[in-house]
């Protein structure tokens, strides 16, 4: 039940965007082979396939009144993980008239498909959820011919129910692995007790691959007796074990399947698949950058004005040369804020509001300098800053732009030349551009706010206007405000209080929802600041998110070349009144934590954050990511605190998943904006920590080396 | 129906997105103008853009301005352009369309494009270059790298085998005027990439591929060169 803090609206644009222009995409589609539960699969058993890398599957599915709504994840080549909300109607007991589970899977294929060899996959179903689904397999597919894709495998648990045997495991580890407890509990702690345990039986099944490379035909044996569903309770009749299906693949986005499942039911499912490394557009269509202006070679025309230094001399020059380049590129979102010139050297600190990726803002404004700048300016150093915050400095010789502009290998060439090295404060010596402060932006639109998996209502949304505004008062100073105001929706129809016994530092959600409108998001005052050479420093004060105020101080040691950084953060926050305007409750607490940032070469960044939470609990959170030089991002946290898990209540420790998707990838042109998405199973009180926009990690490390380099290409775009 | 949704789609992003004190920000408005204009291209209008770019003289075209002149035809989108040089670097050149897309010349051999959507990020034209330049008969083999921004911002590379078979003289109409030039067929392949074939008319005298028609991307095609008034360097 998390209350939605994200820019769903963009993520929503983002997703029909890319569903229906992906829609029109009639490529011949690669076999997606999508199960009803989202994974790599045939009807509602799995296959030892994998989904293309980075494939990120949204499926909708579902028979006889039971519906799965699963996301999944190519993780790695190999590792398949999913997140499931499943409804099931007519359940009929526990106090439920309709039941609704949460599920998390992992797949993972041990062995690739060879010439007579299977491919082979192991797998858990539904194993941190409250195990309705729980089930083990080992499984094997061999594709014969081009059509024919065979599937055999052997299940525990759920998939061991229907014509099991004792399990073959036990001959091997004894007779432990005959027993297996039913599992339903607070959930969120893995069942490994067990896995692989209990009966076990077989299931196969294949996908004929008809004419039309867009539709094939599915047919399994399933070894899943739906004893829970038939046996305890009539949800529907099992008539039979084999079920049927097409499959249907409109495009390399979205497939549809129709089902005939266990002899009695129709079924139906879609799925949207996205893939971070697939573009949506082929190329970008933003405009071309300006070529580069080589300076007279020797003996050339006009040669001799690259030792002419006299124009230093003129009054007023670094101030002429500032506003030049404020002018020619100013329409690009270039904030030019001091140029530094002498003779032979050009320093300038901008900042960028356009492009998202830093090497291309780097680039464009390499290029334009080599056409505003005196030819005696033999060296340019840019310095990119970021809400007032210098990031990054990047030394480029002028020479080596004309040098390299045409060079087939001048991406490889310019970044070798480029040194990268810590911001430079700017000089006292530099021109500023005082006119740029303060400089106001702000933004009208409509947002949603949801709420989701209560059982109540599994998804609550408030649909209204939001209005959002940032004064920049330069060198590192600004105040930032957002005001919403609902038009309509049902977020204020939650009837279930907390039951929290930790201090309700997060839980009380639905009180916010029902008496905050129109609603103070957030206001604060923000300095940014650089305490040292490799250092980044924030304060930030004032109501700074939607259930605290109070003050939040961080720094963070970030190296320009180094894939490790590590922070401290303090905060001294008060709670929110549920009106959501000024006033504050009684709760205080300081909170804070010491962060580890780790990126590893291969794109997998990796977080740990230690210290204390909101409710004064005491434990580490950990978070890894799967981040794409384009913006995306994937990724997964678990917070562990010293509050046990009968304590915590329902999913006994935060976690959840999260999602950033550029609009920039969406569209094929730059934009700054993305769409973050997080799902958190279960919002309760243990594990929480505050929200604080513009901590440092993420804003300083997208312009350091270990993200330029990968996407120098852009330098040149 | 395809239409309506493309429409559909990047209007209903586009209210979504809201306003802001930026409005040149939002890629989405850029994005819906771009498909209504693209929307009231039909095909009649594409026939009548290319009627009325061929009736235009050489003089007309030329009489613009000195400035070094191309005509470009888009073959994937069907759309014409005139490119004039804005710049030159060493032995490139580079010409920019009224929307600000640019193609960069070697020589009158393609090495680089910017804004045109499946854009050619970098060619290696040395080999090419060094054939034409020759005029020489029969046929000769070269190996040519195409690079391309890939969708996370790295580089693809794709090395092809190529043949260059020179095919004699012929009589070739560039915008009303008759040259008679040497044709070159650059015929290239390469492991899972559709192969496709360059063809370069050289004027025997001076050099000046005064026409072309040279493959750009695997889903960009090709793109056909007349040359107005040849570049300056």
């Amino acid at each position: 039940m998390t209350g939605g803090r994200a820019d769903v609206a963009g993520l929503i644009g983002a997703v029909i965007l890319t569903g229906l222009a992906g829609a029109f995409d009639f490529r011949p589609a690669q076999a997606q082979g999508v199960n009803l539960f989202g994974m790599p699969g045939l009807i509602d058993m799995p296959t030892a396939r994998t989904f293309p890398d980075a494939q990120l599957t949204t499926t909708v599915g579902g028979f006889a009144g039971t519906l799965r709504n699963t996301v999944s994840f190519q993780l790695s080549p190999r590792l398949t993980a999913s997140f499931r909300y499943t409804r099931l109607k007519n359940w009929n007991s526990g106090g439920f008239l309709t039941y609704y589970d949460r599920s998390f899977d992992l797949h993972y294929q041990l062995l690739t498909e060879g010439r007579f060899r299977p491919a082979v996959a192991i797998g858990l179903r539904d194993f941190v959820g409250t195990g309705l689904y729980s089930g083990e397999y080992l499984v094997a597919s061999k594709r014969i011919g081009t059509r024919l894709d065979l599937t055999g495998g052997i299940g525990w648990g759920r998939l061991g129910s229907n014509n099991g045997f004792r399990n073959p495991l036990s001959r091997i580890f004894g007779s432990s692995f005959d027993k297996r407890a039913s599992t339903v509990g607070l959930g969120g702690v893995p069942g490994f007790r067990n896995w692989f345990r209990g009966r076990a039986a077989f299931f196969a099944g294949l996908e004929w691959q008809t004419p039309d490379p867009r539709l094939s035909i599915k047919v399994e044996y399933s070894s899943d007796a739906y004893r829970p569903e038939t046996v305890k309770r009539s949800i529907f009749t099992r008539n039979g074990s084999l079920n049927l299906a097409f499959d249907y693949r409109v495009s390399q986005t979205l497939s549809l399947s129709g089902y005939y499942m266990y002899g009695s039911r129709f079924g139906l499912r879609a799925s949207i698949a996205l893939n971070p490394r697939r573009a949506f557009y082929a190329g970008t269509i933003e405009g071309a950058p300006v070529p580069v202006f080589r300076r007279p070679d020797d003996g050339m025309p006009g040669a001799a004005l690259r030792n002419d230094v006299s124009w230093v001399k003129q009054p007023g020059v670094g101030k002429i040369l500032l506003n030049n380049l404020q002018t020619v590129l100013g329409d690009e979102g270039y904030d030019i804020i001091a140029l530094s010139v002498s003779g032979h050297q050009a320093k300038v600190w901008f900042s960028n509001s356009r492009y998202d990726n830093a090497s291309q803002a780097l680039g464009r404004l390499a290029r334009m300098m080599t056409r505003i700048m005196p030819l005696s300016v033999d060296n340019f150093v840019l310095t990119a800053v970021e809400k007032g915050l210098p990031v990054v400095s990047v030394a480029l010789q002028r020479d080596d732009l004309a040098r390299f502009e045409n060079d087939p290998d001048g991406v490889e060439a310019s970044l070798a030349a480029a040194r990268i090295t810590a911001p430079l404060p700017i000089d006292r010596r530099a021109q500023r551009q005082a006119a740029l402060y303060p400089k106001t932006e702000w933004r009208i639109a409509p947002y949603i706010r949801y709420s989701l998996f209560d059982p109540a209502n599994p998804f609550r949304y408030d649909v209204g206007l939001r209005a959002q505004a940032e004064v920049d008062l330069g060198r590192g100073l600004s105040v930032s405000g957002s005001v919403i105001k609902k038009a309509f929706g049902n977020l204020n129809t939650v009837t279930r209080l907390s039951n929290s016994v930790l201090p309700h530092v997060r839980s009380d959600f639905g009180l916010y929802d029902k008496q905050g409108d129109p609603a103070i998001e957030y206001l604060f005052g923000q300095y940014l600041f650089r305490p040292g050479r490799n250092l980044y420093g924030r304060v930030s004060l004032g109501y700074l998110e939607y259930m605290y105020g109070g003050v939040s101080a961080e720094v963070l040691w970030k190296p320009v070349d180094s894939r490790l950084a590590l922070g401290a953060e303090v905060n001294l926050v008060r709670q929110r009144d549920f009106n959501l305007l000024f006033g504050f409750r009684n709760y205080q607490v300081a909170t804070g934590h010491v962060s580890a940032y780790w990126a590893m070469r291969n794109g997998y960044a990796v977080q740990v954050d230690a210290g204390r939470y909101l409710a004064g609990d005491w434990g580490a959170t950990f978070s890894v990511d799967r981040t794409f030089s384009n913006g995306w991002k994937v990724g997964a946290f678990v917070t562990f605190t010293n509050v046990p898990f009968k304590r915590f209540g329902e999913g006994s420790f935060d976690k959840g998943i999260r999602f950033t998707v550029p609009l920039s990838w969406a569209l094929g042109q730059p934009s700054k904006r993305v769409s973050d998405l997080v799902i958190r199973p279960v919002t309760r009180d243990g594990g929480a920590r505050l929200f604080v926009q513009n901590r440092l990690y993420p804003l300083v490390s997208q312009y350091h080396e270990g993200r330029l380099a990968p996407t120098w290409a852009r330098f040149w775009r | 129906m395809i239409r309506w949704l493309k429409i559909t789609a990047p209007l209903l992003a586009l209210a979504l997105a809201g306003c802001s004190s930026q409005p040149e920000q939002l890629p989405v408005l850029t994005k819906v103008k771009a498909l209504v204009k693209g929307m009231g291209q039909k095909k009649a209008d594409k026939a009548t853009q290319k009627r009325l770019v061929e009736n235009l003289t050489r003089k007309q075209l030329v009489g613009m301005g000195k400035v070094p002149l191309i005509l470009a035809w888009i073959e994937a989108n069907g759309n014409y352009a005139t490119l004039s040089q804005i710049s030159s670097n060493g032995d490139h050149a580079v010409f920019v369309s009224g929307d600000n897309k640019t193609m960069t010349f070697r020589g009158g051999v393609l090495t680089a494009t910017r804004g045109m959507g499946a854009d050619l990020f970098a060619l290696d034209a040395t080999g090419t270059l060094a054939l034409l330049r020759s005029r020489g008969q029969g046929t000769a083999r070269l190996q040519k790298r195409y690079r391309y921004l890939n969708p996370e911002n790295g580089l693809d590379e794709i090395r092809f085998d190529c043949t260059m078979v020179s095919r004699g003289i012929e009589t070739v109409t560039s915008v009303h005027k008759r040259f008679r030039l040497k044709r070159f067929d650059e015929k290239c392949r390469a492991p899972g990439v559709e192969p496709f074939t360059n063809t370069y008319w050289v004027d025997p005298g001076n050099g000046i591929i005064w026409r072309s028609r040279q493959w750009v991307a695997p889903k960009g095609g090709y793109v056909t060169i007349d040359v107005l008034i040849p570049a300056r360097l």
